[in-house]
């Protein structure tokens, strides 16, 4: 698939917030609008979400973009789809307990540091 | 088989259990398979030994002539008896100038300049994980709409909430039902409110995490949202 830079696209929308919890966020861009329609204007700034194609460059992958504003301003979010599944008590869950090696790089300095787990406050 | 991490959590009445967190976004990874479509899992292997590494062939062969040559002829980077062998679990250990096993060695941080010069180092600071704390967690009780989640932080990763036996099912339901009602997300962290930075992996990143359930008829979906920065623009960018 081409491109979406520098070709027009078109929102689609608005979208419910929980269409973008069925995703993760990859990249975030900010956004400085040249010219921007009002009524999109004020869409977005009433909390609108809006679905949009976005490919920095040709790609295999179509991962879903959308445009949401916020007190900053306004924002594209580039997102991966999640597969969340409802669950009952008697569902088996298969369980691996050890994590891949290359996830706990720091693990083995961690006689050099801090015992205290507890994490802090911001 | 799932490969998942474990999460100590608190519920509105206080009370804490230790569950398991599905890292749900492997589940759409690409998948990659040979041609006759079995699919392809990667092995680790070994290339070289502590013998016939490119440190040791140097030290070995001072001029570089006479390395050529001895690679042309004799094949000195490849020990037939280990190399190409898949290695299974390893430990990761470091070495000093000469090859040889540093067993208490003091890890530092150094850090270098635009120019490549090294400016200071000092000591490697730990920040261990904080998910599993010895501490019971503590519910924040901090509410927020989805809708003011999903503009306010990047939401860059999410993992599953799933129980291992019947207990946790009945906590972590309580706790997605108590989130379905106001149809909203509390925000789960450390320290003593609860409000404070999640680390998944020692020394890992810092994210804020907001914890998002729901209720169908009798199955429940309980979501660790973790947003790596808020959705907000440095001022000097503006």
């Amino acid at each position: 698939m081409p491109t979406t830079l520098g070709r027009p696209q078109r929102p689609i929308g608005p979208v419910p917030a929980d269409e973008l919890l069925e995703h993760a966020v990859l990249k975030a861009y900010f956004l400085l609008p040249v010219v921007i329609a009002r009524d999109l204007h004020d869409s977005l700034a009433g909390g609108d979400i809006y679905r949009v194609a976005f490919r920095s460059r040709a790609s295999v992958v179509d991962n879903p973009a959308f445009i949401l504003g916020n007190g900053s301003g306004i924002f594209l979010i580039q997102c991966q789809p999640c597969i969340f599944e409802f669950i009952r008590l008697d569902q088996p869950v298969l369980v691996d307990d050890e994590t891949d090696d290359e996830d706990e790089l720091w693990d083995d300095w961690q006689m050099h540091g801090s015992t205290d787990v507890t994490g802090g406050e911001q | 088989m799932i490969r998942m991490r474990r999460i100590r959590l608190a519920d509105p009445r206080g009370r804490d259990a230790t569950v398991l967190l599905v890292p749900v976004g492997e589940s759409v990874k690409q998948r990659y398979q040979d041609t006759e479509g079995r699919p392809v899992r990667n092995v680790r292997r070994i290339r070289a030994t502590s013998d016939t590494c490119p440190d040791a062939l140097f030290a070995r062969y001072s001029d570089p002539d006479d390395l050529a040559r001895a690679l042309i002829s004799g094949d000195p980077e490849i020990d037939m008896e280990t190399t190409g062998r898949t290695t299974g679990p390893c430990d990761r250990v470091h070495l000093d100038g000469n090859g040889q096993v540093q067993y208490a060695p003091s890890v530092v941080e150094a850090r270098f300049g635009p120019d490549g010069l090294e400016k200071d180092r000092r000591a490697l600071s730990v920040r261990p994980s904080n998910i599993v704390t010895p501490a019971p967690p503590v519910w924040s009780g901090l509410l927020l709409p989805r809708a003011e989640v999903v503009r306010s932080y990047a939401l860059t990763r999410a993992y599953q909430v799933v129980h291992s036996n019947a207990l946790e099912y009945d906590f972590l339901l309580g706790i997605a039902a108590y989130l379905d009602e106001p149809q909203s997300m509390v925000q789960v962290g450390s320290g003593r409110r609860g409000v404070g930075p999640l680390i998944l992996e020692c020394n890992g990143p810092r994210y804020r995490g907001f914890l998002d359930g729901r209720v169908r008829d009798d199955a429940m979906r309980l979501v660790l949202y973790l947003g790596a920065f808020e959705l907000a623009v440095p001022d000097e960018r503006l």
